[in-house]
């Protein structure tokens, strides 16, 4: 919540000689934040921050309190003067002449109300439209600027009806029924979603909003003779609910849905009172009706000054602390080694513990005054993820040096995107209150953002290489959904072999061991004729992937895209960064090349897993050469603790050529024994 | 004709190459004795007053002196010992530059900030993005009715409400690692570092509806608001620079107690004030002392116990540091290569 405050209006209750400066220096050490000063031509205007805790310095009152409390702790001599609630209990009554009510308890816990008779509706006292001016606010006329300068002066919104127009003086507050109408003062009409807190006149008609604004038909005018003041507390939780859904902000809303202190509805009503006398003229008033059934009662707590010095690292002495909080408008009562603690009303909302009262004290005594420490002590146990921090950083650390680059996307997608995703609905996780169409879902798979921001980018690129890690979201019933890190590859162009390659660096830089499989993968974004899967652990960790026409298609990217999907929560539970060594070889390997006609009836990878099951002999088969149908491959033999002789590996050529002609390959060339 | 001056000719030539010190040198003999109006072709011209026989002969010599002077060129630039001429090496030609790539900003700014925690004890974390209300809020000390608790501010999942967890949110903050930190561990000592992403329903040029922010917890016996000043400003220096300091203001948050906002000072003007800044502090984000609702909620006892936590924007935190200027946060997430090629 901001409020604006002229440094003028604050020395009605604040006596100081202190500048505009050194106040606002004071106030957002200690107290609120002043985000800016503003200097007009006769006056400085403080604009300031007030948390959500403290609606009772939503008023120049509430920080002249606190600004005369902090400016003293500086050794600057300042005094709250015509404290609000210094004021003598006037006489009240549960039933007036003037008005028949009914009051739902629950919605509204005060309910108080006076008529001003025979005002006059002229131009404010030129002190009063000034003020209300140099505050952001508009001067209407002497009777609507009453509420405005009284909002603003004491932080208690107030409102004003004109009294003849509510036609049976009879007032119902209730809930609303949905669909009920009601016509505030700016002229909006509102259907209303129901359970607002409305005033019915007795026939049906709605004429007050409460809380957020005054019905139209019971406003006052021109001709307005009679006015019915009018100051409550209402039940916060509805009046948030209403101006959220309805999105009528009004600061009066603002303070009602923050708990203002009932305590303060009285001040309020006599100091409105007063200045309808000198404003508008007032000749008289009604009997002040007042229902207010449960009155505060004072809180007490009990704070030990040891507590307070143990909280905040500095030993103070006891009257420190007494004066703090009695510049606060607590009262204190010094018993044996404990200090009982009274509460003021306007804090009985956010003072309820020792720590709140903690608060208080360092605040003022002044944060900066306490000394800055680095705690010692020894780390605690990690988390068993831990490691994946480290394989993370790896594995950003190793793509952005070969030339990825890494993209952050929304975890959200749409409709669309889900769609592609090809993921069953009931596994999407689904938001109940998305912002809008682009985020409707969690994405179960990295890949339709990614291309989204590939097709995005190829309009200033050709080559495009990009990487994420970040979770992908499936639901589960009865439990929170899955989220598991995810880390995926696209490569704009014909890459396949390219990439697969990385993907291959990266598997080995991991230590992972893994075998293929060819055509394996049914996600609907992948070319389910051209991809590969990566298996370890019986766990597909990674497929490689050309992205399919559709897909490609339907998101208007008119190059061809390869992709890898990494499952890197398995990933990273089986990396291992320490390898087992393997003796180097003492003797030197024999290497021949076999050359094969190859018709195509099995996989390459096939071919190789069939060459090396031969013999353990054979450590390394590579792809020499390829030219049409004929395959080289260059076969390593080798034995850990002998040489080999020619011999003894004749043996196994000729096992590896007769496996591999059982598959179909003939080969090119004789053996020569 | 004289076969001396052939002879000479040839002499003069091997003489010549011998003496030649680069390659360009040596083409250029070639052209003047072999080419095409070089000295050789020139006595050819002359023939024409030999004999039959003569011609024969002399064209033979010719011929072969043409080869010894071509080989003996070709031999010479064979030879390593030749010193290159300076231009044929040219070093400024442009390279074979290997493929550059990226990281993010926000990568970068989460490995220096976790590095910066990680030398005072603070160990990484990772905790669910999407978890119960229960973490999320209750277990805070937010009541019911609090506005962060609403479908305006918050995400929600579309899910059946859990009778003990509550509903399921998209995490406004870190805050819910603090409650399952204290569950994981037992007993404090604990100090963590949760570094996650983060939801809010609200998009502007300074918020986008995923962020990332570094939760840090410490809760130990004595633990002090100095100690948390001593850690703020510890980061300050390290993430900042040396000359950077922090204070702290009072603010307001439901799982705190006190809280504070944290500014730091300006680098410009160190908390003079300037016209950057200003009032000559910055902020960098909300913190404060473990509320005791909360403590009590993760099954530590708060007259035995006390902490402090700040959560903190990556973005922000970040952007403050490297001046990046970025006049809309929602820059980070546009992912134009232009933007992150910068990084």
């Amino acid at each position: 919540m901001n409020i604006i405050i002229p440094h003028s209006w604050l020395k009605d209750y604040l006596k100081t000689l202190a500048t505009p400066e050194k106040i606002s220096d004071v106030l957002s050490l200690c107290s609120c934040s002043v985000e800016k000063l503003e200097k007009t031509a006769d006056d400085f205007l403080y604009h300031i921050e007030i948390t959500t805790n403290r609606v009772d310095m939503m008023s120049v009152s509430g920080v002249a309190r606190e600004a005369a409390a902090a400016l003293k702790q500086f050794g600057i001599k300042a005094e709250f003067k015509n404290d609000p609630y210094q004021i003598k209990k006037p006489k009240t009554a549960k039933t007036i002449k003037e008005l028949t009510v009914k009051v739902d308890q629950q919605l509204c816990p005060r309910f108080s109300a006076v008529v001003l008779k025979k005002v006059s509706i002229i131009k404010s006292a030129r002190i009063v439209s000034e003020r209300l001016i140099k505050s952001g606010i508009r001067s209407i006329d002497s009777i609507v600027d009453i509420s405005n300068y009284i909002m603003k002066a004491l932080g208690q919104p107030v409102h004003t009806f004109d009294y003849d127009k509510i036609v049976n003086h009879k007032m119902i507050l209730r809930k609303s029924l949905r669909g009920e109408k009601i016509t505030t003062l700016d002229g909006k009409t509102f259907t209303l979603p129901g359970d607002d807190i409305v005033i019915e006149d007795g026939s049906g008609k709605l004429i007050d909003l409460c809380g957020i604004m005054g019905g139209l038909n019971s406003a006052v005018d021109k001709n307005t003779k009679n006015v019915l003041l009018f100051i409550q507390n209402y039940n916060p939780l509805f009046v948030r609910k209403t101006s959220m859904n309805l999105s009528q902000r009004s600061e009066a809303a603002a303070i009602f849905e923050k708990s203002p202190d009932p305590e303060l509805v009285m001040p309020a009503l006599l100091e409105a009172c007063n200045l309808a006398k000198k404003n508008a003229n007032t000749a008289g008033l009604s009997e002040i009706l007042d229902i207010y059934p449960n009155p505060y009662k004072q809180k007490k707590i009990q704070l030990a000054p040891d507590y307070v010095n143990a909280s905040i690292g500095k030993t103070l002495k006891n009257q420190e602390i007494i004066t703090i909080l009695k510049n606060l408008g607590f009262a204190v009562k010094t018993n044996d080694k404990c200090l009982e603690i009274s509460v003021p009303s306007w804090r009985a909302k956010d003072i309820s513990i020792k720590q709140d009262l903690v608060e208080e004290v360092a605040r003022i005594y002044g944060y900066f005054n306490l000394p800055s420490v680095v705690p010692l002590g020894l780390p605690t146990k990690t988390q068993a993820e831990a490691k994946s921090f480290i394989w993370e950083t790896k594995a950003k650390n190793l793509l952005s040096a070969w030339g990825f680059t890494e993209i952050y996307s929304y975890s959200f997608i749409s409709e669309i995107l889900a769609k592609i995703s090809g993921v069953e609905t009931g596994k999407l996780v689904k938001l109940k209150n998305p912002l809008s169409g682009d985020y409707s879902y969690m994405r179960p798979t990295l890949i339709p953002s990614m291309l989204q921001v590939l097709g995005q980018n190829t309009g200033n690129f050709e080559n495009i290489n990009i990487f994420e890690l970040a979770n992908i979201y499936l639901n589960q019933p009865q439990n929170l959904p899955i989220q598991k890190l995810n880390l995926d590859i696209l490569s704009a162009g014909d890459n396949f072999f390219k990439i697969k390659g990385y993907l291959e660096a990266l598997l080995k830089i991991f230590n992972i061991k893994f075998t293929v499989k060819a055509k394996q993968t049914k996600k609907e974004y992948f070319d389910h004729a051209k991809n590969l899967n990566y298996i370890a652990g019986e766990k597909v960790i990674a497929t490689i992937a050309k992205i399919s026409k559709k897909t490609l298609q339907s998101l208007a990217i008119n190059i061809p895209v390869t992709a890898v999907e990494i499952d890197f929560e398995v990933l990273t539970s089986l990396a291992n960064a320490f390898k087992s060594i393997k003796p180097l070889p003492k003797y030197p390997a024999i290497i021949e090349d076999l050359t094969f006609e190859f018709p195509h009836l099995a996989y390459y990878q096939e071919i190789v897993d069939l060459i090396k099951k031969v013999s353990p002999l054979i450590t390394k088969v590579n792809l020499k050469d390829s030219f049409k149908n004929k395959l080289t491959f260059r076969i390593y033999y080798q034995h850990p603790t002998q040489s080999l002789t020619d011999k003894e590996i004749s043996q196994t050529r000729k096992s590896i050529v007769n496996n591999l002609e059982s598959k179909g390959l003939r080969l090119v060339g004789t053996l020569s024994n | 004709m004289d076969s001396q001056v052939i002879y000479n000719i040839k002499n003069e030539a091997l003489a010549l190459i011998g003496s030649a010190k680069d390659s360009r040198e040596l083409e250029n003999i070639r052209i003047t004795y072999l080419g095409r109006s070089g000295k050789l072709n020139g006595l050819f011209s002359k023939m024409s007053a030999l004999t039959k026989e003569e011609k024969i002969q002399f064209g033979i010599k010719l011929n072969e002196i043409k080869n010894i002077i071509d080989t003996e060129i070709n031999s010479r630039i064979a030879n390593a010992s030749l010193s290159v001429p300076e231009i044929a090496f040219d070093p400024t030609l442009p390279s074979i530059l290997p493929p550059l790539g990226h990281l993010h900003p926000i990568t970068k700014a989460i490995e220096e900030i976790s590095n910066i925690f990680e030398k005072i004890g603070f160990i990484r974390v990772r905790y669910p993005e999407i978890d119960w209300d229960w973490y999320a809020f209750e277990a805070l000390n937010m009541p019911v009715n609090h506005p962060a608790r609403d479908e305006w501010e918050t995400f929600f999942i579309d899910s059946p409400k859990n009778s003990k967890w509550g509903r399921v949110v998209l995490t406004p903050h870190t805050s819910n690692g603090q409650v399952r930190e204290m569950e994981r561990l037992k007993t404090p000592p604990m100090r963590m570092i949760n570094i996650a992403k983060c939801y809010r329903r609200q998009v502007d040029i300074s918020h986008t509806p995923m962020f990332h922010q570094f939760e840090g917890l410490l809760v130990d016996k004595n633990i002090t608001i100095s100690h948390l000043k001593g850690v703020t400003d510890y980061f300050a220096n390290a993430f900042y620079g040396p000359t950077r300091k922090t204070r702290l203001r009072p603010f307001h948050f439901q799982f705190t107690e006190p809280s504070f906002e944290v500014d730091i000072n300006c680098s410009i003007c160190l908390g003079k004030g300037c016209k950057t800044c200003k009032s000559g502090w910055l902020e960098l984000g909300g913190a404060g002392m473990v509320h005791p609702n909360v403590l009590r909620a993760g099954g530590i006892d708060p007259e035995i116990y006390s902490g402090f936590a700040f959560g903190w924007g990556i973005e922000r935190t970040y952007m403050m540091k490297s001046a990046l200027k970025l006049d809309d946060i929602r820059t980070l997430y546009n992912n134009d290569l232009r933007f992150l090629g910068q990084f």
